[in-house]
């Protein structure tokens, strides 16, 4: 996250201004997107198999269809995923998978044409515990504190950090049924300053008024998905200069056969807890 | 008849052996007593004395006539050893005498020395004849010798010329240049006092009035000297006159946009910029995020900048030199001024402290809107912060008429922070001392001692995450610069400069109910030794050369400890195999580099000239910004184990041309520029508290070139100038594993790519008390990249970019206009006022053009299933300014 100066704000709420544009841009050559995640949840997991299509294409993205989907763990035990209907999305059996912690998965697939790719190894890390979530608020400084909709709330909470090992977190936090996904709205952290104690966490870049319904849920990341949403999240953020420069984001999955295809998307596996909470006023 | 030919012959051959001795005896004597050494006990002795006491106590015998020597003319030796030769050859110099020997006997006699063989000094000082303050830069030439000087950082000259009639030119910019004739006899000290150039109405003739120099006589191409006094007439953004926003307006010199800090000179990085304030290196020079420089224009008496070569005293940085020079302070009579504006206020108070021996200057600036945030409602603009402070105090005294000594101090402090986001403060502060001293007519040196620090901190008061993480970096240097001005147009400069860097990259305290947590990298440190020597000179009466080497050492010193990779493998974690590490004071990498700089003038007639430029500089300290401008957290990082020193050259031709007579000056200029090794990131780099910063890092070269065309012209009133560039800056990082290249390893272009710059800028004096002036700028817009598609990651919309700078902005074009207000000079009853006041009213962006700063690719607000491109502007109306100024 970068320095956002009042001033700049300041000038910028007065006389910045944003206005859509219609850009003539290049379409590049499809290219494969993997897209799946494993949890500790006792739930289907889904990978999602498709190509790329030009940014200002407005279709839906054309789906990778009968492909080969499977999962294998430490022991080389193999899970199946199938595809649901013919959407390029691939889902595992919960009675067959639920990720353990400390396990590892690595993806595989087989498109139809024959190609074939493979994830790195992911680690399903343990989660440090979470406690004493709770919201708090503050005022929009837009608004005058007596207006009742000054108030931005959110939720915070205590993370009991697991000693001795680089810990990587990403909060996800749905409010009323709906899951808070804009870029801004991405929560990453790590104990790079806590590493084995107590710190809280303030997901103030998510704001919500009282008598919210609130889910958060703290999982845990490896540091290469870490790092890979991190890079994400830079250059996602339409925030003020100065920006880092944009830059090809490179996931974890690769052809066997053709190290140079690019491949786009992210295999990963996080542990996961939850929390519940009502926004009190 | 036999014997009488032997004896005949036995004569030649002993005459001959005889005369043979005799002649080299002689020749042996005659040596012997020129080349004998005498013990001189003092540096500066008599003519007097030298003949009636050392001499002779010596054992030199002389003979000559009272009425010849110049008995009190004082000699100065700076070898307390002195063979007789050179003594007699000084005792002879500049007076109608000369000397032969004869049986170990010197005798001195009279000899009508030609008036070209006598060569005498003039030496002195230029000031300002108000304000006593001193004057670099300014030109004192002898037009009938054809030969000139220019002062010195700190006003000095010296000239020498042969005897008889002169006429001495003196100039500077913005002052009203000064003719002296002169009979030239004996070696003379002047010290020149030129009055400011002032706008009066009926003075048709607004000779010299210079607000950006061109410069005919300097050897060096692409040379600006900027003097505040009058580029603070041109409009600013909210009316904050700034040094380096007017610098923008040279040819050569860009941004990457409104909003964003640093400065980039012929495609350099805004690190590769040697800035230094009173000769010490000031290793951030923004406020505010790059919207005002850290240097106080009230303070400010001029900037040189040198963007094509630079001379061998300077060293360290790549692309250019920004000296900022403060003013001494007045040294006759007690001033205060100020201002206040938009974005600050002013105060400055100077006076001598004893008059024309000693003065101060103490000059304050700040934001003052903390005081409606502090008083806010709201808690969230309560808390807020955006704000800084800085203070320079200034300090000189005059031992004698050789001996100066100035101390100067600076202390700036930026605070900022945003709703509930962490607070983070920064500053720079810097404490030097100098002495200057006039050595003898010919000799001036300088010697500076200076610290300079920049930190950086970030404060969480939050009770329960309470932390303070810091960064900092602290340079000590000593340093010695001489002139020696050895023979008319040819002088001699050396000088040396030691500097201890010590880096603390991180340091991170954090208390978390009541255990102490400290994160702490470890601190590196670097000695940075220079020695440099440089002769500029005539070789022919319309060509000048300079040449010189400046050598530097860069000593990156433990204790420290290297991680040792795999080799064949990407630098990772994972890769790291040992760790060698260093005890105190060890040296951990050593760098040489030899650094040649060349220069050549060739003057093609009065107003004309062509000079070449061939430049090499290298770079050990590296400012880590994986951003488009830098940030104020950004640190500077060392050379070492893995991060090589960058290295640039560059060779610039360029065409000067002034006619007094239309008032007009212009030039054109080409450049050529390579830089190697210089640093580049990896994708989502973290620089941030890492310990392994290298394996974060890529190296790269790159290029620039470009034409830069120059034309200032006066017509009456009217004053004004043209700037325009046409160039290519491109990059090229290649690195050793896949995922390491951009743009496959191709040459692409900058951040810094502009291929056309334009600006005109003119101010009118309209009438006693108003002016006006305008400035209106054309470029290119910045390379960007476009996405070539997009897809999904767990519902994020991603845009792909296949490459980077592929692509660009939209044009960027800006027109500003500025009105001066004078206050009234006169009171009701017609007496003079004793204080002057003035109004300053500008407008920026006059009609409200929406210049693109950035495109943000991104999902539609309403529906996330929809992606549209937005465009940005950092300004989308004409922002109005208004300022106001005093001086009593």
């Amino acid at each position: 996250m970068f320095i956002i100066s009042i001033l700049i704000i300041v000038i910028s709420c007065i006389t910045s201004c944003e206005d859509p544009v219609i850009l003539n841009l290049p379409t590049g050559d499809e290219k494969l997107v993997v897209d799946g995640w494993m949890t500790t949840e006792n739930k289907p997991y889904s990978i999602e198999i498709y190509k790329t299509i030009g940014f200002n294409n407005q279709s839906s993205y054309p789906p990778e269809n009968n492909a080969e989907v499977y999962v294998t763990d430490r022991l080389s035990f193999r899970y199946d995923f199938d595809e649901v209907g013919q959407t390029g999305v691939y889902e595992s059996d919960p009675l067959e998978l639920i990720g353990k912690q400390g396990e590892a998965y690595i993806l595989h697939i087989t498109l139809s044409d024959g190609s074939m790719y493979e994830s790195k190894r992911e680690v399903l890390h343990p989660l440090s515990e979470l406690s004493n979530v709770s919201s708090n608020f503050f005022f929009d400084p837009g608004l005058p504190v007596e207006d009742p909709e000054a108030k931005q709330y959110f939720v915070q909470g205590l993370v009991r950090d697991i000693p001795n090992v680089k810990n990587f977190y990403r909060w996800k936090i749905t409010v009323n049924d709906i899951l808070r996904n804009k870029p801004e709205e991405l929560l990453l952290f790590d104990d790079k300053f806590t590493d084995g104690v107590n710190f809280n966490i303030r997901a103030n870049n998510i704001t919500m008024e009282a008598n919210d319904r609130v889910i958060l849920e703290h999982r845990s990341l490896t540091e290469d998905a870490y790092n890979y949403f991190q890079q994400l999240s830079a250059q996602l953020s339409t925030g003020l200069v100065p920006n880092t420069p944009p830059a090809i984001i490179f996931g974890n999955v690769r052809n066997i056969n053709d190290s140079t295809e690019i491949v786009l998307g992210y295999f990963g596996a996080s542990s996961v807890s939850q929390a519940n909470l009502i926004i009190n006023p | 008849m036999a014997d009488w030919s032997i004896i005949l012959n036995t004569i030649k051959r002993t005459s001959l052996l005889v005369f043979l001795c005799f002649f080299s005896t002689k020749a042996i004597c005659q040596e012997d007593i020129l080349e004998r050494k005498i013990k001189l006990e003092q540096k500066k002795i008599s003519v007097r004395r030298l003949l009636t006491q050392v001499l002779p106590q010596a054992g030199v015998s002389l003979s000559y006539n009272d009425q010849l020597i110049p008995f009190n003319k004082k000699l100065t030796f700076y070898q307390s050893r002195q063979k007789l030769e050179v003594i007699l050859s000084k005792i002879c110099e500049n007076a109608d005498l000369s000397y032969t020997t004869s049986n170990n006997q010197i005798l001195f006699k009279f000899y009508d020395r030609p008036d070209s063989d006598f060569s005498f000094t003039i030496s002195g000082r230029v000031r300002d004849r108000h304000s006593g303050e001193l004057l670099s830069g300014s030109s004192i030439v002898a037009s009938g010798a054809s030969v000139g000087v220019t002062s010195n950082g700190y006003g000095y000259f010296s000239l020498a010329l042969p005897k008889g009639k002169h006429k001495i030119m003196v100039s500077y910019l913005g002052y009203k240049p000064m003719i002296q004739e002169l009979d030239l006899k004996r070696d003379m000290k002047f010290d020149y006092h030129l009055k400011p150039q002032t706008f009066e109405l009926n003075d048709v003739v607004v000779e010299g009035k210079q607000e950006i120099d061109v410069p005919v006589e300097s050897i060096m191409a692409g040379v600006n000297k900027l003097n505040m006094e009058l580029i603070g007439d041109i409009p600013y953004f909210m009316g904050e006159v700034d040094v380096f926003q007017g610098s923008l307006l040279l040819p050569g010199i860009l941004n990457v946009g409104e909003g964003t800090s640093g400065v980039n000179v012929r495609g350099g990085a805004s690190d590769q910029n040697l800035i230094l304030l009173d000769e010490a290196v000031i290793y951030n020079s923004n406020h505010l995020f790059g919207l005002v420089s850290v240097f106080n224009p009230d303070a400010v008496k001029d900037v040189e900048i040198y963007k094509g070569s630079y001379p061998s005293k300077y060293g360290g940085r790549l692309s250019s030199v920004m000296h900022v020079r403060h003013r001494d302070g007045n040294n006759k009579e007690l001033h205060f001024s100020g201002g206040i504006g938009l974005i600050t206020s002013r105060l400055l108070l100077e006076g001598p402290i004893k008059k024309i021996k000693s003065s101060f200057l103490i000059s304050a600036r700040s934001t003052f809107w903390d005081f409606f945030i502090r008083n806010a409602e709201n808690p969230t603009i309560r808390d807020s912060r955006a704000n800084f402070q800085d203070l320079n105090a200034k300090f000189n005294y005059n031992i004698n008429n050789k001996n100066k000594i100035y101390f100067s101090g600076y202390i700036g402090a930026d605070e900022n922070k945003f709703g509930l986001d962490v607070l983070r403060k920064w500053g720079n502060r810097l404490f030097s001392i100098r002495w200057n001293r006039i050595h003898s007519d010919r000799l001036f040196y300088n010697m500076t001692f200076y610290l300079s620090r920049y930190r950086y901190r970030v404060i969480e008061e939050n009770e329960i995450e309470n932390s303070v993480g810091t960064s900092k970096i602290l340079d000590y240097a000593l340093k010695g610069d001489f002139t020696y001005f050895f023979k008319p147009n040819n002088l001699i400069e050396y000088g040396l400069s030691l500097v201890y860097h010590r880096l603390s990259p991180g340091n991170r305290i954090q208390t978390i109910s009541g255990i102490n947590n400290e994160i702490k990298l470890d601190n590196e440190q670097a000695l940075e030794a220079d020695i440099y020597i440089a002769n500029e000179r005539n070789l022919f009466h319309n060509l000048k050369i300079s040449y010189g080497i400046r050598g530097s050492l860069f000593s990156n010193r433990g204790p420290g400890s290297v991680f040792q990779y795999e080799k064949g493998a990407p630098k990772s974690l994972e890769t790291i195999i040992d760790t060698l590490n260093f005890a105190s004071g060890e040296s951990i990498r050593n760098f040489y580099n030899l650094q040649p700089r060349f220069s050549l003038n060739y003057q093609m007639n009065n107003n004309s000239s062509i000079k070449f430029n061939y430049l090499n500089a290298v770079q050990y300290m590296h400012l880590l910004s994986n951003t488009l401008s830098p940030t104020s957290s950004d640190i500077w990082q060392l050379s070492g184990t893995y991060i090589p020193p960058s290295v640039s050259n560059q060779v610039s031709i360029g065409y000067y041309k002034s006619i007094k007579k239309q008032k007009v000056e212009a030039s054109a200029e080409f450049f050529y520029k390579t830089n190697t090794d210089i640093i580049d990131y990896k994708n989502g780099a973290d620089l941030q508290f890492n310990n392994a910063i290298e394996k974060e890092l890529l190296t790269g070269n790159s290029r620039a070139y470009g034409l830069e065309v120059f034309v200032k012209k006066d017509i009456g009133n009217l004053s004004g100038w043209i700037s325009y560039t046409l160039s290519k800056s491109e990059k090229q990082v290649k690195g050793q594993f896949s995922g390491e290249s951009i743009n496959n390893g191709d040459f692409f272009p900058s951040d810094f790519d502009r291929t056309h710059d334009f600006s005109i800028a003119a101010i009118y004096k309209a009438t006693k008390r108003w002016t006006f002036s305008s400035n209106f700028v054309y470029y290119t817009g910045r390379p960007y990249s476009f996405p070539d598609s997009k897809y999904s990651v767990d519902g994020l919309v991603v845009p792909h970019y296949p490459n980077r700078n592929r692509q660009r902005l939209a044009p960027y074009h800006r027109l500003d206009l500025s009105a001066r207000l004078e206050g009234k000079k006169f009171n009701k009853k017609g007496k003079e006022r004793k204080s002057e006041s003035y109004w300053v009213f500008s407008i920026y962006n006059v009609y409200s053009r929406r210049n693109t700063q950035a495109y943000f690719f991104r999902q539609n607000e309403d529906d996330p299933n929809r992606t549209e491109t937005i465009r940005y502007s950092v300004l989308g109306v004409a922002v109005p300014s208004v300022t106001y100024n005093f001086r009593f």
